[in-house]
């Protein structure tokens, strides 16, 4: 008998059997004893796997083409993880640097936004920045409308830098205040397709279904590892280990504070803020255990530098808390009765960086 | 405990959603469909698709309270002949309560609302509940509009609901998208709670069963169509319009599907008269009855960028090749498929004549 080839495995339906199979072994990640045990943590855990499923089949399957590319959101207002930013708009785009594309749009007024080629290696954990730009060193238009060439080789104008390995690109859209700025519309073409159409192919398809649950697998043990170290400084907010963060794809101009909290009802996270580097922004968020920002279309979450109410000695203060503390604390985020997730603070585009974003638990009725 | 928190707690919830989608592939491998490896390797996608949208109108935008605006079909899911010149939107209502829509019109000649009310189990329909054309809206100098969503009449722009209904879906219409600008628009529930509860064991047990049903029976009965349709190929079924009303279709569009089978050095010819109406269009879709990729390829026309012939009639022709005649739809690599025809807003319905004919003969 001659070995099964992925058409035979696509034909047979094999190749859908095995990814249902491997979705349902995947939803074990959520029974791991890590994991709060009650249905409220589940049930998000549940919905987490759904979300990266979704964004695991855009990126592994319906926008996997890199020679008829297209923009996606794998972390949007209902696609969250890794402690997405709520001051952000996050797209990618799966290319391949032995392409030339060209990305054009227009400016939008949102406070500033990069885009950022990586290079993938055989760990789907670690991502190789082999590019970037950003709208403070692009050139555009009056009218606001832009080009930018992304290419293994260097061209005049705004130029994107790749690799020859460069196998996705990150963009970060980021609002100073998200409900006033309008995103920059960006689009993409590649210059130079081999081919004729994007149609699919049994190898693609095999390797789409694959790829989406292995980001589903990966995804999901990588958060509750990540938790268990943060677990180890709960309410308290270090500087993380940068390379990590880096390695998983992380912004080069960001520092993060990565860590856990876990209050009771009477009790809150009681932030002090006085040491703020010079930076273009800073910010800090919530999320739940799954490390999925908490709902920030409709509640006060996440605190940065432009939405934050200073002290006369341009310290902030922030209270994480499930009740609110009062109009004398209005930097209040709502913990929206999870009683314990992840959280995160960033300085961007800060040169130096405080040990700690320092914090202290207290009961709410002996706040200062 | 209830019953949903202990399937959630167990993973019991999760398990019947993976075994369930598994059981959908059944559809891909009816013994009617295509056994290329194109078309199955699309049969496949398609089911990831689904599953995307399934998941998205089941789990993400469920919230009756909350409706957000989604799109169901756009250039990466794709669900029965979705229209390459439409930008869809939808979301969930909860036809006992009201909402207004507020938002600003874009460019798009031709934009529609609707509601629906899922009747399936009463009497197999998709019932319109309610219908409103921006033609006879009332629509601020600058674009801005406001309309409210109710069951109780309501002066200026309103939008019918009836109380079982519980879906909103807008149409826009591009002549041409590429240089046409969608409107903007946001909906809100009218008098209801300030914040979303969090999320329940019950929402995400319900949520995944729904999704994994409606993957199975989307591509149930878009598969059960192509089953019919392919018993008259290389012609139009013409079926009553009722049928494509009663499962959700825009009672203003008159609705063709012609399931096609060509070799590839044939050429399916469509020819017809054209009347008098506010847009027509035919496009080209795969066996799943998903459109082609119109961002790379030609794969449909429309009223507006179609090319006349010089008695006012138009010709189609569907083929591997451009033979340089008529409109030419590519079919992308496909030796088989099903075309759609749309007259909206038509004084008449002509049925267009198909033919099929050699490629050498036609240049």
């Amino acid at each position: 008998m001659t070995d099964q080839t992925a058409a035979d495995r696509m034909m047979s339906g094999q190749a859908w059997d095995e990814f249902c199979d491997a979705l349902k072994e995947a939803g074990k990640i959520v029974q791991r004893p890590e994991v709060p045990n009650d249905p409220f943590n589940k049930a998000l855990g549940y919905r987490f796997l759904t979300a990266l499923l979704r964004g695991g089949l855009e990126s592994t399957m319906h926008f996997a083409d890199a020679q008829f590319p297209g923009f996606f959101r794998l972390a949007d207002e209902t696609k969250k993880l890794l402690n997405d930013n709520p001051d952000n708009y996050y797209q990618n785009c799966v290319i391949d640097g032995r392409f030339d594309y060209r990305i054009y749009g227009h400016r939008g007024t949102v406070n500033w936004f990069s885009l950022g080629t990586k290079g993938s290696s055989d760990d789907v954990a670690v991502m190789v920045d082999t590019g970037y730009i950003d709208s403070r060193n692009m050139t555009f238009n009056p009218d606001g409308s832009f080009e930018i060439i992304a290419s293994a080789t260097k061209k005049p104008g705004n130029w994107l830098p790749m690799a020859p390995t460069s196998r996705s690109i990150v963009v970060r859209q980021t609002f100073g205040d998200r409900k006033t700025e309008k995103i920059a519309d960006i689009q993409i073409a590649c210059l130079n397709p081999q081919k004729p159409n994007n149609n699919a192919t049994p190898e693609d398809v095999e390797r789409g279904l694959k790829g989406a649950v292995g980001f589903v697998r990966n995804i999901g043990n990588m958060t509750i590892a990540w938790e268990e170290l943060y677990r180890k400084h709960i309410n308290q907010l270090p500087s993380d280990d940068q390379e990590r963060c880096q390695r998983a794809g992380g912004d080069a101009a960001i520092h993060y504070y990565q860590s856990y909290w876990k209050l009771k009802g009477d009790e809150c996270m009681f932030v002090t803020l006085d040491d703020i580097p010079e930076c273009q922004t800073w910010n800090l968020q919530l999320s739940n255990y799954w490390m999925e920002s908490l709902e920030y279309r409709f509640f006060k979450v996440s605190v940065n530098k432009h939405t934050a109410h200073y002290e006369p000695d341009g310290s902030v203060k922030i209270v994480i808390s499930e009740r609110d503390p009062g109009p004398k604390y209005p930097n209040w985020l709502n913990t929206l009765g999870h009683g314990e997730g992840g959280m995160l603070g960033r300085y961007v585009g800060a040169k130096v960086f405080p040990p700690e974003m320092k914090s202290k638990v207290v009961k709410l009725s002996e706040l200062p | 405990m209830s019953d949903a928190a202990s399937r959630v707690l167990s993973g019991k919830s999760w398990e019947d959603f993976c075994d369930a989608l598994k059981a959908a592939g059944e559809t891909i491998l009816r013994s009617e469909t295509p056994a290329s490896e194109l078309d199955r390797a699309e049969g496949w996608r398609y089911l990831s698709r689904l599953t995307r949208a399934a998941l998205e109108r089941m789990v993400e935008f469920a919230d009756p309270d909350f409706p957000v605006f989604y799109a169901l079909s756009h250039e990466t899911i794709k669900i029965g002949s979705d229209n390459p010149d439409n930008t869809y939107r939808n979301c969930i209502v909860d036809g006992t309560k009201e909402y207004r829509v507020t938002g600003k019109r874009g460019t798009a000649p031709v934009m529609t609302f609707g509601t629906k009310a899922e009747r399936y189990a009463i009497d197999g329909t998709q019932a319109s509940t309610g219908e409103l054309d921006s033609k006879h809206m009332d629509i601020a100098p600058d674009g801005s509009f406001e309309i409210i969503v109710s069951a109780k009449p309501h002066n200026g722009n309103w939008l019918k609901l009836a109380p079982d209904s519980s879906m909103l879906i807008v149409r826009e219409t591009h002549f041409d998208r590429k240089i046409e600008v969608p409107a903007e628009m946001t909906i809100q529930q009218i008098g209801g709670p300030a914040k979303p509860s969090p999320l329940t064991a019950e929402q995400i047990d319900t949520g995944l069963a729904s999704a994994a049903a409606f993957v199975n029976g989307t591509a149930k009965a878009f598969a059960e169509w192509m089953a019919i349709f392919r018993k008259t190929p290389n012609d139009w079924t013409n079926l009553p319009q009722s049928t494509w009303t009663n499962i959700g279709g825009d009672p203003n569009i008159f609705y063709l599907w012609a399931y096609w089978t060509l070799k590839p050095d044939e050429a399916l010819v469509i020819e017809t008269s054209v009347p008098e109406c506010e847009y027509w269009n035919c496009q080209n879709n795969n066996y799943w009855d998903e459109s082609l990729d119109y961002r790379y390829l030609p794969i449909h026309i429309n009223k507006h960028t179609a090319k006349y012939n010089a008695d006012g009639t138009v010709t189609v022709v569907i083929a591997a090749k451009d033979p340089g005649v008529g409109n030419y739809l590519d079919t992308a690599g496909h030796d088989n498929g099903c075309a759609m025809w749309r007259w909206v807003k038509s004084k008449d319905h002509p049925i267009p004549k198909c033919r099929v004919a050699k490629l050498a003969d036609l240049r």
